[in-house]
């Protein structure tokens, strides 16, 4: 079957204007607005298939944005074609549509029919979107009268509320509580089961990684690559970390780094049950998590703890040398070097962040704390969708049923 | 959710891409513009929205205020009594001609409605793209809809000045003939001026900002060169050459066809009102031109 969505070649330029003369007078008198053109989107090709969910990550001012624009026909490409079979909904923004004068209940129609659906698609799910929204009677009040916490959700019910054949998404999520962004993401997995094939854009790398089968990246409006999506995102990675040594931040998750420096980390490797290094695992592996340190001092008050940080999520867990009942460590001049090991890893597919601090027995000297620099994914291949934070290790036992 | 693809996909088509060295970069260009016919099938396709973004439209112009939507016939009105007063302190009547019988207040009510039409259009459709500027960036929908929004929320409260024209004219006497019907082609082409007017100044408005003071001043020199508070006849015979002029305004035609249709009972010639048509024609197949030439850049630009 051909694809849902099929990019051909696509060239998109946009002009920065230095002065933009928009009145009359600067027109007349300068003739000329000053501005520069430039590409936005480079020979940018991409298919989506039916029941895809596709994820388009980059840094800013990569096209990612673009692109999706060029999928919902907002903007035009210069050269090339974009095909879509089907219609398509576009959640580029929470709230496309809303009117500050009107009620509830003629935003509902106004948005709804904005977000391409007819009249009677949006009278067909409205009860539905109200009782989404939790508004109850207040569908019928001015939306200026209402709180932020409402028309987010009234804005929010609306737009996941259609029928999409198509779905496009550029960051909405990052909006939000967390119960909100849970929604979000159950009404997404939702829309993949059904097998409307979805484009997301976003810098949350770890819901990308939780969502999308395939990932696009994009760099200076060129596809860096495309293909599947750990690996993709592990590039990405791996890139601008390199891009941007010693500038912790770059990445949104990369946190800083800080410590006095007399004991350093100076790597953390990940290990498999044969002791090769992997950044890929399944959850139930073996894994080894070594420590690479270095001292230029002699102690012997020394704690060492990590924790491991879902990416998109929250700390997972956290322990130290101490925990396990092991007495201070004593670090000479020079390297050393310490393990953990994990017989069977408790974690579902997804990515994960690995924060290490070394400090004294007291907590008040840190040495060295890295925060989120290293990482590794689980890819949970083979295995199908399971819930919660964490894979239960353990074994089904099943007798007496057919077969 | 089934897996057949529809048989009549979306389609945006750029340019053809050139053959590329490896590295190398094709010209700047503009992306190619849509044909009348797209946007036509375009339109249709969302006339759902349209009809949301009258209704918005309507909704919103006087929203606040305590009479809302009542200043929308209540503005004409007190506009008449100002001009009507006024006149009749200076003892001055501008009616003439075959409409000398009409109370000044009837013949400047049955012009100002049509005129309210064009005006709504063209004050309102000009800042129409830009002043929806964060629908445009974010969604799209075929952007004529704006303009078109405007200019048919204009047509529905004249439906609303019209009834008051009838029961007003009821009231003096002069009750409608069966003449009044054609009331509905007269304000069909005016529509049709408007829209294409509209679909000018919108996609001008998104490159001149500007634009929308300057049209209202236009305005009121439109207001003054289209006989709405005053008769042809008035001036025939000091300025024939102003009046000559005059009918080159098809708003002229209009107006004057629309009173004799409503006000007098009389069956207007056919042939201004045909100018007023080909206007409208041209101005809205350029207008239409002209808006889908830019019509690509928009969610750029606004």
């Amino acid at each position: 079957m051909a694809p849902v969505i099929e990019v051909d070649r696509v060239w998109k330029s946009y002009r920065a204007y230095e002065e933009r003369s928009s009145t009359l007078k600067e027109t007349i008198l300068k003739r000329r607005s000053k501005y520069h053109e430039f590409w936005a989107l480079k020979d940018v090709s991409m298919a989506v298939e039916h029941g895809e969910m596709v994820g388009v990550i980059g840094s800013n001012g990569s096209g990612k944005s673009t692109l999706l624009k060029c999928l919902a026909k907002i903007i035009a490409p210069n050269y090339g074609a974009v095909t879509v079979h089907g219609k398509v909904s576009a959640l580029l923004e929470l709230g496309t549509g809303f009117h500050q004068e009107l009620t509830g209940r003629e935003n509902v129609f106004l948005a709804g029919t904005t977000l391409g659906q007819t009249k009677r698609q949006v009278e067909e799910r409205f009860d539905e979107i109200v009782r989404f929204s939790g508004l109850g009677d207040f569908i019928d009040s001015p939306v200026k009268n209402y709180s932020s916490g409402m028309y987010a959700r009234l804005a929010f019910a609306v737009a996941i509320n259609v029928d999409p054949e198509v779905l496009l998404i550029d960051e909405v999520l990052a909006v939000g509580d967390e119960e909100f962004q849970n929604r979000c993401y159950e009404r997404l997995y939702e829309f993949r089961r059904q097998g409307v094939p979805i484009v997301f854009v976003s810098h949350a790398l770890g819901a990308v990684r939780n969502l999308c089968s395939r990932v696009v990246w994009l760099e200076k409006g060129r596809v860096m690559m495309d293909g599947e999506a750990n690996k993709v995102i592990d590039a990405y990675v791996e890139t601008v970390r390199r891009e941007h040594d010693g500038d912790p931040g770059a990445l949104e998750h990369l946190g800083e780094r800080y410590g006095n420096g007399e004991i350093t980390i100076e790597a953390i490797e990940f290990l498999d049950a044969d002791g090769e290094t992997r950044s890929v695992f399944e959850p139930g592996e073996r894994m080894t998590l070594r420590f690479r340190l270095s001292s230029s001092v002699r102690r012997d008050d020394v704690v060492l703890a990590f924790s491991i940080h879902r990416e998109g999520g929250g700390d997972l867990v956290g322990i130290n040398t101490l925990t396990h009942g092991l007495s201070p460590l004593k670090f000479d001049e020079g390297p050393g070097v310490v393990e953990y090991s994990i017989d069977s890893l408790p974690l579902w597919k997804g990515g994960y962040r690995v924060t290490a601090i070394v400090h004294d027995l007291s907590s008040v000297t840190t040495f060295d704390c890295r925060q989120q620099e290293f990482g590794f994914s689980i890819a949970g291949t083979g295995l199908g969708d399971g819930a919660g934070l964490m894979f239960l290790p353990g074994h089904w036992d099943v007798d007496g049923l057919r077969g | 959710m089934t897996g057949v693809v529809e048989a009549t996909p979306t389609r945006v088509v750029g340019n053809r891409v050139p053959d590329l060295a490896p590295g190398e970069e094709p010209p700047l260009n503009e992306p190619p513009a849509r044909s009348i016919g797209e946007s036509l099938r375009e339109v249709r396709t969302a006339r759902d929205l349209l009809f949301q973004m009258v209704r918005r439209d309507l909704a919103t112009k006087h929203a606040g205020s305590v009479l809302g939507f009542f200043w929308s016939l209540l503005t004409p009105m007190l506009t008449v009594a100002v001009y009507a007063t006024v006149f009749w302190i200076m003892g001055f009547t501008p009616t003439a001609g075959e409409f000398k019988d009409l109370p000044f207040a009837l013949f400047f009510f049955g012009g100002l409605v049509v005129w309210n039409v064009m005006n709504a259009g063209l004050a309102g459709g000009t800042g129409s793209v830009v002043g929806q500027g964060f629908l445009v960036r974010k969604i799209y929908f075929p952007r004529e809809l704006l303009p078109l929004a405007v200019v048919l929320s204009g047509v529905v409260t004249f439906l609303f000045e019209f009834a008051v024209l009838v029961v007003f004219q009821c009231i003096l006497g002069h009750y409608p003939h069966w003449t009044i019907v054609l009331a509905v082609p007269i304000i069909a082409i005016t529509a049709l001026l408007a829209f294409g007017a509209s679909l000018f100044l919108s996609a001008m408005n998104v490159y001149f900002r500007d634009l929308q003071h300057f049209i209202n001043v236009a305005l009121q020199l439109l207001f003054w060169a289209a006989p709405i508070i005053y008769d042809v006849s008035l001036i025939q015979q000091q300025h024939p050459g102003a009046v000559k002029l005059l009918r080159l305004n098809p708003l002229t035609g209009l107006l004057i066809g629309f009173r004799e249709a409503v006000l007098l009972g009389k069956v207007p010639g056919p042939w201004a009102l045909l100018y007023a048509l080909a206007w409208g024609v041209v101005l809205v197949l350029g207008g239409w031109w002209y808006f889908n030439r830019h019509e690509r850049r928009m969610a750029e630009l606004v």
